[in-house]
């Protein structure tokens, strides 16, 4: 049973290999003659005005509260997906139900602007 | 090989209350956000109007005395015992919304989504009262929980409501845990997660042998982390920490209702645990719950007579009326039940009527909710401090208050039952309490005022005193007709029984 | 050594390795990333066991939702804020640390002891094999399990209508004003000098 999951631990070594292939080669043939102006911290040109890593404004954490929501409403289609021959009818008129308190939600947070930005 | 389905018999009966207030919950919530104009006061009105809906609905369903409906795997139950706290609970959510619509606006924080948001938490205390299985239990005391930490931060500008709703939150989301935790023990245990399947374990695996078997000794230590986790959420006292600041930072029509709506339904929750799928354990659970309703009552009572401010004090009065009720519920299987539906229905009516009370003297941008605004009420306002007194004697358990038969009721049960220290303790703590609702009602009626307060009177407030009024008064005189419709409500205790 | 023990050994080392690399990263969002990594490494462990419908919730809800919602909350409060972590704020919490986990051990050394004989293991695994199919998920929660995922979806409703209702009160206000502000932070100080609640405030 563990066999039928080979492929996806072939494309993960993969996606792992390819990028840092990459990177190593750029570093192992790329030329290297550095300048102090080259070497100096680039930020557009300028040298950085603060660290990167800075607060960030409460509506992401909104969002990714909102995006936990349908997340977890979303994990109820993936058994869905794969009894909904057998379930028949049924099925889709119980997920119906389910869907309807999904779309009330995303409904009401649009009209109220939760996901405007501004 | 393709799994086989068998779609369950759904009778809809059983689910019709509550089937019927989440859809008006949803619909009301859709109507709301289509509504034009910043006035929500027909939000208010129509949740109003859903209520009674559900309460007509559940009167059509309701079962033949003595019989019982179960459907959805035997998930949910629908008895009399259901059907009477439906009621009963609908009637709280009934008055919480009347005393909530002017209030709303008058300190300026009124949303559409209050109405709604209380729809649903009465939606989850009807699944506490019917659910027969522990995954629905779990599920009702979050759809409850979460509701009233969203309510209790509502007051936005002020920040003990923020803290309110912070401090519910983590302790919430910290006897969730306790609760989960015992349910997944239970299910080692046992096998089986429905509370009738659970008793039939405990039977035949308690009478195999004279050792303990493994199997029931995880139903027990669950049985006490479940335990744990309600008795955080009906403040029993090692447990009740958060109450008094939780009440006192969230908006007072939201503390009404977690004072009584809350406490009701996680008891019943916890009284069908106890009696259907935890009653050969009684042996166990029996002596816990005597020490902690002893603690209750005394520490809550003694607690609130220290305090100048009105709202903390009914707080630590609903920590000490939690303590009686406990009792109402260690005597389940004789007269608890009915006791304690008594005593709800009783403390309801009192302290949402106090509740409201206090929305009447309180003013915008204050939080004050001092002892001292009552000094004198009696000559400038008789009438209101006619109400106040009422509620104060039924909350002390004096007659002719349905207060007083709420009480008895409760420690002629226990009496019965051989429980005389635990009555002795419950009459000396209401001795105790009785210090600090007399003191209310002292300051009432001989003190000059201290300060000028010109209660805020509107339709809904009028009507929750006066209904509160008179049903304590009624009850109190004529206690037989609620007693003989407690009397019928019984806790179905098997399939179809 | 088969291939399941051999994707065991290297799952269970680099779910510890992100463990305590979350709790020794000085920089917060390394931390974050090092859970991550743990998440990870867990849901593979999940799928080791025979689960693939945990393996796939574990890496939808937790390793994505869950982990952007830490490093939202991460950079929200500012990395750059966060106190010196190398003092302990709570004393003794490192040596109760180091007994609850022994105790964690001790559990998980006896529970290996008294694991049933080989043959009922294997049948057991069949069993789970069986049980754990997603589609059999699929159709008791559609079924014997129906009331209960229904009320999930009414809870998570509630969860969307209550993010909404917190944040947007801030929209319909506006910022504090100076004296609520004033008041906030006056309140604040006389509750915590005095352990009582603020009397008479307006």
């Amino acid at each position: 049973m563990l066999q039928d999951y080979t492929p996806i631990l072939v494309m993960f070594l993969m996606s792992l290999f390819v990028p840092l292939f990459v990177i190593s080669l750029s570093a192992v043939l790329g030329p290297k003659r550095g300048s102090k102006r080259k070497l100096a911290p680039y930020e557009s040109g300028m040298e950085p005005i603060g660290p990167a890593m800075r607060r960030f404004p409460v509506k992401f954490y909104v969002v990714a509260m909102l995006f936990i929501l349908f997340d977890i409403e979303a994990i109820f289609f993936f058994p869905y997906a794969l009894a909904f021959r057998d379930l028949g009818l049924y099925g889709l008129g119980v997920m119906g139900v389910f869907l309807v308190l999904l779309v009330v939600g995303f409904v009401y947070e649009w009209k109220k602007g939760a996901l405007r930005w501004d | 090989m393709p799994p086989e389905i068998v779609i369950p018999a759904i009778d809809v009966r059983v689910i019709a209350p509550m089937l019927t207030i989440f859809a008006w919950a949803t619909v009301l919530l859709m109507v709301d956000l289509f509504m034009p104009g910043k006035d929500r006061k027909l939000t208010g009105y129509l949740a109003l109007a859903g209520l009674a809906v559900t309460a007509l609905v559940t009167l059509a369903v309701q079962p033949a005395p003595g019989t019982s409906r179960t459907s959805f795997s035997n998930m949910v139950v629908l008895d009399s015992f259901g059907t009477t706290l439906t009621l009963i609970l609908l009637l709280i959510a009934a008055f919480s919304i009347a005393i909530s619509i002017n209030y709303l606006s008058y300190h300026n924080i009124e949303m559409g989504e209050y109405y709604p948001l209380i729809l649903f938490a009465t939606g989850g205390m009807i699944l506490l009262g019917q659910s027969t299985n522990l995954i629905l239990v779990f599920l009702g005391v979050e759809l409850l929980s979460i509701t009233l930490y969203v309510l209790t931060a509502f007051f936005y500008p002020r920040y003990t409501s923020e803290e309110a709703g912070l401090k519910y939150l983590l302790l919430g989301a910290f006897a969730a845990g306790f609760l989960i935790y015992g349910i997944a023990l239970i299910y080692g245990g046992a096998g089986t997660l429905d509370l009738f399947e659970i008793g039939a374990f405990l039977n035949t695996s308690l009478a195999v042998g004279s050792a303990f078997p493994p199997g029931a000794l995880l139903v027990l230590i669950g049985g006490a982390l479940v335990l744990i986790g309600f008795c955080f959420k009906i403040s029993l006292v090692p447990f009740h920490m958060w109450t008094p600041d939780v009440y006192e930072g969230s908006p007072t029509p939201v503390a009404a209702f977690m004072s009584v709506g809350t406490k009701g339904a996680a008891f019943a929750a916890l009284l069908r645990i106890l009696i259907v799928a935890l009653l050969p354990f009684k042996i166990y659970w029996l002596p816990v719950l005597g020490v902690l309703a002893t603690l209750t009552m005394l520490f809550g009572n003694i607690a609130a007579l220290m305090q100048p401010n009105m709202k903390r004090m009914l707080a630590y009065s609903s920590v000490g009326h939690a303590g009686y009720i406990t009792i109402g519920i260690m005597t389940a299987g004789t007269h608890g039940t009915e006791s304690f539906l008594f005593y709800l229905l009783a403390y309801a009516l009192a302290n949402m009527g106090a509740f409201a009370v206090l929305i009447t003297l309180e003013r915008r941008g204050e939080m004050a909710w001092s002892v001292d605004d009552f000094a004198g009420l009696w000559k400038r306002y008789p009438l209101l401090a006619i109400a106040m007194a009422t509620f104060m004697l039924s909350l002390a358990g004096v007659p002719p208050t349905a207060g007083f038969f709420g009480k008895f009721f409760v420690f002629a049960a226990a009496w019965e039952d051989g429980q005389i220290f635990l009555v002795f303790m419950g009459v000396l703590s209401s001795a105790i309490a009785a210090f600090f609702y007399l003191r209310v009602i002292m300051r009432m009626f001989m003190d000059e005022p201290v300060r000028e307060v010109i209660p805020i009177f509107n339709r809904g407030l009028t009507i929750t005193i006066g209904i509160a009024v008179v049903g304590t008064i009624v009850f109190g005189l004529l206690p037989t007709p609620l007693v003989s419709l407690v009397q019928n409500s019984v806790i179905a205790l098997g399939v179809g029984g | 050594m088969s291939f399941e023990l051999f994707m065991f050994l290297v799952t269970a080392a680099i779910a510890l390795a992100g463990g305590v690399g979350m709790i020794v990263a000085r920089n917060t969002v390394h931390s974050a990333l090092f859970l991550l990594l743990n998440f990870f490494a867990i849901a593979v462990l999940f799928l080791l066991l025979h689960s693939p419908f945990l393996f796939a919730i574990q890496l939808t809800i937790y390793a994505g939702a869950i982990m952007v919602l830490f490093l939202f909350v991460v950079m929200l409060l500012g990395v750059e804020s966060i106190e010196d972590r190398t003092k302990d704020r709570l004393a003794g919490q490192l040596w109760l640390s180091v007994v609850l986990t022994l105790i964690l051990m001790v559990q998980a050394i006896t529970i290996t002891l008294l694991a049933e004989p080989a043959e009922s293991q294997a049948q057991n695994t069949a069993l789970l094999d069986q049980l754990a199919d997603p589609a059999l998920i699929g159709a008791t929660l559609f079924t014997t399990y129906l009331l209960p995922f229904q009320i999930t979806g009414v809870i998570l409703l509630v969860g969307i209508v209550g993010v909404v209702v917190l944040h947007q009160r801030a929209h319909l206000y506006g910022p504090l004003s100076e004296t609520e502000r004033e008041f906030a932070e006056q309140y604040a100080a006389e509750r915590t000098a005095s352990g009582q609640p603020a009397e008479q405030a307006s």
